[in-house]
């Protein structure tokens, strides 16, 4: 199959008849096939697929028949009671009472049954909602949190690629995910593995085959593919899992309880060099078991394996420490650090997994073997520690006295709870207190955490003070800025009033109306506008009102500055200016007349940029600073 | 399955070393990756899984090195962790009949899970304690040529025969590799239809450049 799939485009010319063909040849169909159809051709699909549903329809109304998952409830309790619940809980260090225990292990087994049947029906009412189609448009726009979350880095990382290949790799997935779950309706688990991995094995194809990707060196490409795999499976875990949990319940719950009756195993039993009892080990260990924990909580194939290869670099060091401390101990002085072998690594690995005792583990397993790329399970570092994790639980699961150098007798007693493994001197002891030792545990946690709040207490307070006193340095200087600089004057309603009366005073008399037009005079020679310098001197030289209009002046600038905006002067100004300037040089002049109120217009603004801006400008720092400071609180 | 050609014609072999504990199946391996014996300091706190790089006549070849647990009662592990593997090595301690026997036994689960696709490499290890030997050699050999695999004496101490006993399997594992694509290749087009069947080196070559 794969490599058959692995050709080069000159190749499938020459093939094109053997291979492209609908699969349908007993009937001798002469379309060409797909291979999203299953290497069939549409029509073939349609009816293959159209008596598939038959068949499974009749299974289902001929109860008993090994099939689809709704059938096998009964099966399932019966085989449930089946799971013997060797209950060993040796909590405390002492075997409870037989009868004591023989009651709870029943009252355990009913609760565990009941809650099983609940959880049995809500996966199976998982795997059948999709049937219904309403569901399964719905499922499509309903996506998780972490699909979304998935599809938005996966969206960036496509952003980085050029145009049509990106363009190209989203329509490819979003038709591969509506297929896909079109397709799971109809079809089990094997089926679907299949199917995925075909759409992998296509997609890799294209990668090295389509024109868009040529440009692509080897990492980017497998960045790609690992960003698909991702992108798919997070958006096709909960449907697939649930369908897999399914299948692999009984065996998950036979496994933990396995592993729960093997609580009294130690790493001695195990011989894999773990100093247990020392309290540092404890905690690298505990994050191993965190690691390997987390397995269930990840989605895609790789995020599970990624945690594998994660827990299994913990074990590493824990062995690493173990040994150089031994050493240490031997006095060889030259071993800095020692590598550690499968020969160490394999018990360590089982007694993680027995001490850590992961939910749904063959359901993982089975997701990670059956939906994961193959080529990161076949070559890669995952692969190996993914191996050796299959081995760890398959060597739990054929657990027996010898493999833990144990007599037949006393490995009976142990798994009964009879008896508890003889501690080892202080080790053993260590062993026995190990509720003693959460509890120190748990108390310099709190002990921790307790700290921290209170150090967070402190700084809370620190804040709320230096918050007090920033509130009041701010207003400080803001009063201060207010005094400096006396913006109060409000000027601005005396404008208008001026203006108004500039306006009424026009028709009354010239005399009254010829200190406006001295405004521009300045202005005029600011901007240096050869036309109206000669009609200014005349003005000046005649009129006695020019002194007290700069003041004037001045008072609306600052206005203008308080409020920082031009609207408001805009219109203030050049109006009562325009009117003025006419008559002033009506008076005088009748050619400038057009001319001057452009210019006042334009002056009337000119001096505020050259005149109090600074001044303006240092507020406004000021204030943007204070801002800034008030922010960064 | 079985060749895995990657993307730019390299070969990717899964090599497994199986043998009984304490025979030196670590620190052969460490001494063909990182050229270290255990007396000196080692930079990989790991040694179960190991890769090597190797170009053996222009053809670039990934080595992917898995060690086993060794234990008696990891035995019946075996075939999880062989599953797939295209060379196996089987290390036994030259101065250890037992382990001898291990390897034999090996052997026989190997060709019986894995046919005769697996090649196989016998090292009789420690041949530097050749005073206290009691594997014979000639014994070691007649049975490794009887079982279709190679002998060779190693001894990771003084790094004798590991470089050679690698090369050897690499090439071998090549080769079966190559033959499996002719195979297939040729198998395919006598299906139906087909003309071109003569070129055969063709999809190898095409593999190298696509």
């Amino acid at each position: 199959m794969a490599t058959n799939l692995e050709r080069t485009p000159g190749h499938i010319q020459f093939r094109i008849h053997d291979d492209l063909k609908c699969k349908n040849r007993v009937h001798g169909c002469d379309f060409y096939g797909n291979p999203s159809w299953e290497g069939y051709c549409s029509h073939c699909y349609r009816e293959l697929v159209q008596k598939r549903k038959e068949q499974k329809a009749q299974k289902r109304s001929t109860p008993g028949k090994e099939g689809s998952a709704t059938l096998r409830i009964p099966e399932k309790l019966k085989s449930l009671s089946k799971v013997r619940r060797s209950h060993s809980d040796v909590s405390g260090g002492t075997p409870s009472p037989q009868h004591e225990s023989r009651f709870s292990r029943f009252e355990e087994k009913k609760k565990h049954q009941s809650d099983k049947r609940t959880t049995t029906l809500k996966s199976i009412m998982n795997i059948k909602s999709p049937r219904r189609d309403g569901k399964l448009r719905s499922q499509l726009r309903d996506v998780s949190e972490e699909s979304r979350e998935v599809t938005r880095s996966f969206d960036e990382f496509l952003r980085k690629l050029n145009q049509p290949a990106s363009e190209d790799i989203s329509k490819h997935i979003k038709t591969f995910l509506e297929r896909t779950l079109r397709v799971m309706l109809d079809s089990n688990l094997d089926d679907l593995a299949e199917h995925i991995q075909n759409f992998y094995q296509s997609m890799s194809e294209k990668l090295a085959s389509h024109p868009a990707f040529h440009s692509f060196s080897r990492d980017r490409t497998a960045d790609l593919m690992d960003f698909i795999e991702k992108c798919v499976m997070t958006r096709l875990y909960k449907p697939i899992f649930d369908a897999i949990s399914t299948t692999y319940e009984v065996k998950d719950l036979e496994v933990q309880n396995r592993i729960r009756s093997f609580n009294w195993v130690s790493s001695m039993h195990l011989d894999c060099g773990i100093q247990e009892s020392r309290p540092d080990m404890r905690e690298m260990i505990d994050e191993a078991i965190t690691y390997i924990i987390e397995v269930d909580s990840k989605r895609a194939p790789q995020d599970k394996l990624s945690c594998i290869v994660k827990c299994a670099k913990q074990i590493f060091s824990v062995l690493q420490e173990s040994k150089a401390r031994s050493l240490m101990l031997d006095s060889e002085s030259s071993a800095s650090s020692v590598a550690i072998s499968a020969d160490d690594f394999l018990p360590a690995l089982i007694y993680v997994v027995l001490k850590a005792n992961p939910t749904r583990l063959h359901s993982n397993i089975s997701y990670i073997s059956r939906f994961c790329n193959p080529k990161r399970l076949m070559t890669g570092e995952g692969g190996y520690y993914f191996t050796n994790l299959c081995c760890a639980v398959e060597f739990i699961e054929r657990i027996e006295a010898s493999s833990l150098n144990l007599s037949e007798e006393e490995f009976e007693r142990y798994m009964s709870g009879e008896a508890l493994p003889p501690g080892g001197g202080w080790e053993g002891g260590v062993w026995l207190c190990e509720g003693m030792r959460l509890l120190r545990q748990s108390t310099k946690a709190l002990h921790d955490l307790s700290q921290r709040e209170e150090k967070l207490f402190t700084h809370a307070v620190e804040l709320k003070q230096e918050m007090l006193l920033f509130q009041k340095g701010l207003e400080e200087q803001v009063e201060l800025l207010m005094k400096n600089l006396p913006l109060e004057m409000k000027p601005r309603p005396q404008a208008p009033t001026l203006e108004v009366e500039l306006d009424g005073d026009r028709p009354q008399g010239v005399d009254t109306l010829l200190p406006p037009p001295l405004l521009p005079e300045p202005q005029i020679q600011l901007s240096g506008e050869p036309l109206l310098p000669p009609a200014i001197p005349p003005k000046g030289g005649n009129q006695s009102k020019p002194p007290p209009l700069p003041p004037k002046r001045g008072g609306r600038v600052v206005t203008d500055m308080s409020i920082l905006d031009m609207d408001s002067p805009d219109p203030d100004l050049p109006s009562p200016l325009k009117p003025a300037a006419y008559c002033g040089l009506a008076a005088l002049n009748n050619n400038t007349i057009p001319t001057i109120p452009c210019d006042t217009g334009h002056s009337a603004q000119c001096p505020e940029p050259d005149g109090k801006p600074k001044v303006n400008e240092t507020v406004v720092k000021v204030l943007s600073g204070l801002m800034d400071t008030f922010d960064n609180f | 399955m079985s060749s895995n050609q990657g993307n730019l014609g390299a070969f990717n072999f899964k090599v497994v070393l199986l043998g009984e504990g304490c025979v030196g199946k670590t620190s052969v391996v460490l001494r063909y990756i990182e050229d270290k014996f255990n007396d000196k300091h080692i930079s990989t706190i790991q040694a179960s899984f190991l890769t090597k790089k190797l170009n053996i006549s222009g053809k670039r070849i990934n080595l992917a090195i898995w060690d086993t647990a060794g234990q008696e009662r990891f035995h019946a592990l075996g075939p999880i962790y062989y599953r797939d593997s295209h060379g196996a090595i089987l290390v036994y301690d030259i101065t250890d009949e037992d382990s001898f026997q291990k390897v034999k036994n090996w052997v026989k689960e190997l060709r019986k899970m894995l046919g005769t696709r697996v090649c196989v490499c016998i090292a009789g290890n420690k041949a530097d304690l050749e005073r206290d030997r009691v594997v014979s050699r000639e014994e070691a050999s007649r049975y490794a040529e009887s079982v279709g695999a190679k002998h060779y004496d190693t001894s990771a101490k003084q790094n004798h025969g590991i470089e050679e006993m690698f090369l050897d399997l690499s090439q071998r594992m090549v080769e079966v590799a190559e033959q499996n694509e002719q195979g297939q290749a040729q198998l395919r087009p006598s299906g139906s239809t087909v003309q071109v069947i003569d070129d055969s080196e063709k999809p190898e070559k095409t593999g190298c450049c696509s």
